[in-house]
């Protein structure tokens, strides 16, 4: 496991500590960061003073117990608490620019993609739920290609190949959820936001998206949200902790590599959260 | 509550207690036979033995309640340290086990003087104790002592040496009985210092070697 780690964090330290820039705009280690991230709901804050740095081309494990304000969070990468009654304070910079200062939301959410717990396919064919996201986005090129293309990424390609018409409804859990992932893919986005993907999904569904978000870090920047402890330790390359203090607000208490964190955690929140010893 | 990962834990230290009594015994024996000139050769290698086999059930605990609760943090810390103290005392028993046989390697050597085994001996003594005492406490004050109890053997070793090479002594069986089990002193000393720098990655997950 040690040997794993050691190869997984190869400079993944160094790395990180050397881009800290305290500027949070010119950072290109840094593909998005919250300043001052605060949510709103009503009049009682969720989430507050959220500042982190998600490294490009990494996997981020967000973790925490129920409530903390984890979906909070990842929700404001996108905007999708635009939906909901939220108020949202500080910023969230993505690629140098704050999402929330520009008013194109559907170019935010091109950007940055998200899939959710639960596989949430469109009542359509397999292949109309990967090209639905290309259509919207008014997407020119080769439509065939770029589906087949991102069913391959997914690695649904050999089991849908054949039976690309049928609905997608057909397909089990852990095939319907590489199809969600596979609809996120196809218009290319930055960075992937993934909201406990795995957690309907029996052991060998969720092994096979686990080692499919290992993959796909080569070229997209992921956060996934997980309550299992083993699960962020095997796929993340960094680790972010949030708790809810005595006002019931949830706060990012801890941030760095998943060994640093599950080996030697500098906060005893997390040290008692990963022990199991809540509560 | 209790977590099932503490009961595990709980057995697994009283095991690493159980070893560490054994390990400081065997040392004693053995120094104590080559001070006495006795023959502790038998008793020293079947503590050895032993030891062996508790080390092999430490691995199996360790490994076991690695596999059943995934631990993190100060629990994977003191986990694994197990594993890698547990090999220390096996090694403890080991040199003792060498100095034990050094009489029956070199015949009659109960007229050596053995001054420096005695001092020497005493400092890796209270260095054996230090540790295991660090060890089962997680007490990263006494551990830190240990690197400079080992400095005072190490420069002990060198004087050693350096004074045999230039002895008058005509009795070479002395000369290098006292040698052997100076290195195997200075060996022992070596593992409580391992020991120590385990005890302060267990506290404080700041790794030493």
């Amino acid at each position: 496991m040690v040997r794993l780690w050691s190869y997984r964090d190869n400079g993944a330290t160094e790395e990180y500590n050397n881009s800290y820039n305290d500027d949070y705009y010119i950072d290109t280690k840094v593909i998005l960061a919250s300043k001052g991230l605060g949510v709103i709901y009503g009049n009682k804050y969720a989430i507050m003073d959220v500042n982190i740095k998600i490294p490009k081309y990494s996997v981020t494990a967000i973790i925490g117990p129920s409530g903390c304000g984890k979906s909070t969070l990842i929700r404001c990468f996108n905007r999708m608490n635009d939906l909901l009654d939220a108020k949202v304070e500080g910023q969230v910079i993505l690629n140098g620019v704050d999402i929330y200062s520009i008013d194109d939301v559907v170019e935010v959410r091109r950007r940055v993609g998200m899939v959710f717990q639960k596989p949430n396919p469109f009542p359509m064919s397999i292949y109309d739920n990967v090209a639905f996201g290309l259509r919207i986005n008014g997407f020119k090129g080769d439509m065939d290609e770029q589906v087949e293309w991102a069913l391959k990424e997914a690695v649904l390609w050999d089991e849908v190949k054949d039976r690309l018409d049928d609905n997608a409804y057909t397909l089990s859990g852990g095939q319907q959820q590489r199809l969600c992932i596979a609809r996120a893919l196809a218009i290319e986005p930055d960075v992937l936001l993934m909201d406990e993907p795995t957690a309907s999904l029996d052991p060998i569904a969720s092994t096979r998206i686990e080692q499919l978000i290992t993959r796909l870090k080569e070229r997209v920047t992921i956060i996934i949200i997980t309550h299992n402890i083993q699960q962020a330790a095997r796929i993340s390359d960094y680790v972010g902790v949030m708790m809810i203090d005595d006002r019931l607000v949830g706060r990012l208490v801890e941030f760095g590599t998943t060994r640093e964190v599950f080996e030697n955690p500098k906060n005893k929140l997390t040290e008692d959260y990963i022990s199991g010893r809540f509560g | 509550m209790r977590r099932l990962l503490d009961i595990g834990i709980n057995n697994l230290a009283n095991m690493m207690h159980d070893m560490s009594k054994i390990a400081q015994e065997c040392v004693t024996t053995a120094i104590d036979s080559y001070l006495n000139d006795e023959d502790a050769v038998n008793y020293v290698y079947s503590k050895a033995q032993q030891l062996t086999m508790l080390k092999d059930e430490v691995n199996d605990l360790a490994i076991e309640l690695i596999i059943r609760y995934q631990p993190l943090a100060s629990d994977l810390r003191y986990i694994s340290s197990c594993i890698e103290v547990a090999y220390d005392f096996v090694r403890f028993a080991r040199y003792a086990y060498d100095i034990a046989q050094v009489k029956t390697q070199l015949g009659n050597i109960a007229s050596c003087d053995k001054d420096i085994i005695v001092r020497i001996s005493n400092i890796v003594n209270d260095m054996l104790v230090k540790s295991i005492h660090a060890f089962n406490n997680k007490d990263m004050d006494t551990a830190k002592i240990l690197v400079d109890m080992d400095d005072e053997v190490d420069s002990l070793y060198r004087v050693s040496l350096s004074g045999m090479i230039n002895s008058k002594d005509v009795d070479i069986r002395c000369i290098l009985a006292n040698l052997l089990v100076i290195r195997y002193l200075e060996r022992i000393a070596d593992h409580t210092v391992y020991v120590g720098e385990l005890v302060r990655y267990i506290v404080s997950g700041e790794r030493m070697r």
